[in-house]
């Protein structure tokens, strides 16, 4: 038997058993952890990813992280991963360190406000959309960013900057920040560039994170 | 005489007030129990005390007098007329055992006197002397060490078990959630599991019928497919897992034999929310060893409380000292208050003690309080309030209730042996 929908068939000794199915207690945890979470279907699963040359010493510290991921978010640490090129795994491996503290979770039967995903310029078009007609889902996935144990803010920086955008934004990363919840980012941006697009006030409150750069070249792009 | 005394107060004040206040069941009406007993069916009939000559069409040679006594000397006479007629046969008995065995009559007599006493709930100020008794701790001491702690009966979930030793004797355990996450059906489990223990079981539902509580419970006990039996399909088993009309029939076949799970509807009680004595009254009549209520908000209050907050609160009072009189568990249901439904940083979790609907009552009356919250397929059960032990406790179950899958997730005590043996 093999439960072909399980989140951890990549790594499960038990995949594939006769206690691999519906109503293996691990499948079903995984299943109400990732139900909240957000993160798109495609990243939930683990993905092999190779990394270009330029990135070899970027990735080794990346994979740093995410082994030490359950420490890091005791204490608050936050993950900045930027690239000014596109497609060279910044998402990727965001969803990589999420999925791997989901694992090291799952057994501590910790279901809710684990992990979050939110896409910044989708969420905030979301979060406008909501003031004119109430959206329940939307107020929902604002909670849980602004109190899961971790947090990813996918391509911060690449929404279109207004005050209001500026003061939402505030409102997250600062609560977050003063709970000592942990975050990570990616942006197409460096952080100081991130401070001209949106505000002092918040990129202060991202600078402490751990930063790393990806250089490489889109590997969209290479596949083709 | 003190029984006419009695009768005449109620009629006089046109209430049932000095029964309710008192805790005075008919049963202590040793002469006048008819009389009595025709006050308390004309008023859950009519919602009033019968007025004198109604009364006296009934009983003509009732003689009306004018109370002045004292609520407090009328009740008094009478547990005291009631606790005679029980203790002298004790004494009689008593004073045989003495000429045998003066100290076997003492022991005799100790036992006899605090059953009295408890079933009389004479209000006594002798108090109890925690050091001189201190050898009755021991003996439920080692009762504890004989049963591993559960005292009651089990739930049916070792880790809840282990947090609420059981359902108590005198427990009235609130269970509560916001609207549709399957109160009814955790209800249906604790009671299928009492049954499955050989208790016998009473439950009162509100809304469902008789015939959907039982599909329930036959999923329950059998994991047939809940929705299978719904919708007449001839396949009732899991994926992969052949199982139909014929396996229905045999299962049906073998429960026939057995007995003890009763189930009444507000049909019973002539299409009507019932009071809290008149479930008891069903209740009496069964014997039966647990009682579940599905729910609250579908009992009526016979003291006709104005508000919900008030109602709410007499039911809960009238429950818990049922639940004492018999020394028997009720699980009784109650909705989460709207309040929790906007609460939008709890929305999530399991409901507060506050939020019980119309709560503060409610969570004073309940010996225990569990709030409970569904998140795609697993069930947490938050203990709130347990008068006897640890509060702010979480049990996750795995949660099908198509195939009445409701067990542990994970056993605590395996956590890091799974864990490696997964590979996590």
């Amino acid at each position: 038997m093999a439960n072909e929908l399980c989140w951890a068939k990549s790594y499960c000794k038990k995949y594939g058993s006769s206690v691999c199915h519906q109503f293996c207690d691990v499948y079903v945890l995984l299943k109400a952890i990732y139900s909240q979470t957000n993160i798109p279907k495609k990243y939930q699963y683990d993905r092999q990813i190779t990394p270009s040359k330029k990135d070899v010493e970027a990735y080794k510290q990346l994979n740093a992280w995410k082994e030490d991921v359950v420490n890091k978010v005791e204490s608050g640490e936050n993950l900045f991963i930027w690239s000014t090129g596109t497609g060279n795994g910044k998402t990727t491996w965001a969803t990589k360190i999420a999925n791997y503290f989901i694992r090291k979770s799952v057994f501590k039967k910790e279901i809710e406000n684990l992990v979050v995903y939110v896409n910044v310029p989708t969420f905030l078009e979301q979060l406008r959309a909501s003031y004119d007609q109430k959206l329940p889902e939307v107020d929902l996935l604002k909670e849980r960013l602004l109190n899961a144990k971790l947090a990813i803010l996918d391509d911060i920086g690449a929404e279109k900057s207004s005050a209001w955008v500026v003061e939402r934004l505030y409102e997250i990363i600062n609560y977050r920040d003063n709970e000592m919840l942990s975050t990570i980012y990616t942006s197409n941006v460096s952080i100081q560039d991130l401070e001209d697009r949106l505000d002092k006030r918040i990129t202060s409150r991202i600078k402490n994170s751990t930063q790393i750069e990806l250089v490489g070249q889109d590997r969209r792009e290479r596949r083709r | 005489m003190i029984e006419e005394l009695i009768i005449n107060k109620i009629l006089q004040e046109k209430s049932l007030g000095i029964l309710l206040k008192n805790r005075i069941s008919p049963d202590l009406f040793l002469t006048e129990k008819d009389k009595i007993e025709f006050i308390l069916k004309h008023h859950r009939k009519y919602g009033v005390v019968p007025d004198v000559t109604t009364f006296l069409e009934k009983f003509e040679d009732f003689q009306i007098v004018e109370v002045t006594e004292s609520d407090e000397y009328l009740i008094y006479k009478l547990r005291e007329a009631y606790l005679y007629k029980d203790i002298v046969p004790v004494l009689q008995e008593t004073s045989r055992l003495v000429r045998e065995d003066s100290i076997k009559a003492i022991q005799f007599i100790k036992e006899q006197v605090s059953r009295l006493l408890r079933e009389h709930q004479v209000q006594v100020g002798f108090g109890y002397d925690i050091i001189r008794n201190a050898g009755d701790r021991l003996v439920d001491y080692k009762r504890r060490v004989e049963t591993e702690g559960l005292l009651g009966i089990s739930t049916g979930i070792r880790q809840l078990d282990e947090l609420l030793h059981g359902w108590l004797a005198e427990d009235l355990v609130v269970i509560f959630a916001r609207t549709n996450k399957g109160k009814s059906w955790i209800l249906l489990f604790f009671l299928a599991v009492a049954w499955k223990l050989g208790y016998k079981v009473l439950l009162y539902s509100g809304e469902m019928s008789n015939i959907i509580v039982g599909f329930r419970v036959d999923t329950l006990l059998a994991n047939f497919s809940n929705t299978g039996l719904m919708n007449g399909s001839t396949s009732l088993g899991r994926q992969g897992e052949e199982r139909g009309v014929e396996d229905y029939e045999q299962y049906i076949e073998e429960l026939q034999q057995k007995e003890g799970f009763i189930v009444v509807t507000p049909k019973d009680f002539g299409g009507r929310k019932p009071t809290v004595s008149e479930l008891c009254e069903v209740w009496d009549y069964y014997d039966a060893d647990i009682l579940g209520i599905d729910q609250l908000s579908l009992m009526a209050d016979e003291r006709n409380g104005e508000s919900k907050t008030v109602r709410y609160g007499n039911i809960t009072e009238d429950l818990m000292i049922a639940s004492e009189k018999r020394q028997k568990p009720i699980l009784l249901l109650a909705q989460a208050n709207r309040e929790s439904e906007k609460d939008k940083k709890s929305k999530e979790e399991t409901p507060e003690l506050h939020q019980i609907e119309y709560s503060d009552a409610v969570g004073q009356n309940a010996t225990r309080v569990i709030s409970m919250n569904v998140i795609d397929g697993v069930l947490k059960l938050s203990i709130k309030k347990n008068r006897y032990g640890v509060v702010n406790r979480d049990v996750l179950l795995m949660w099908n209730i198509d195939y009445g899958i409701i067990k542990p997730l994970l056993d605590e005590d395996e956590l890091e042996s799974v864990e490696e043996e997964y590979g996590f």
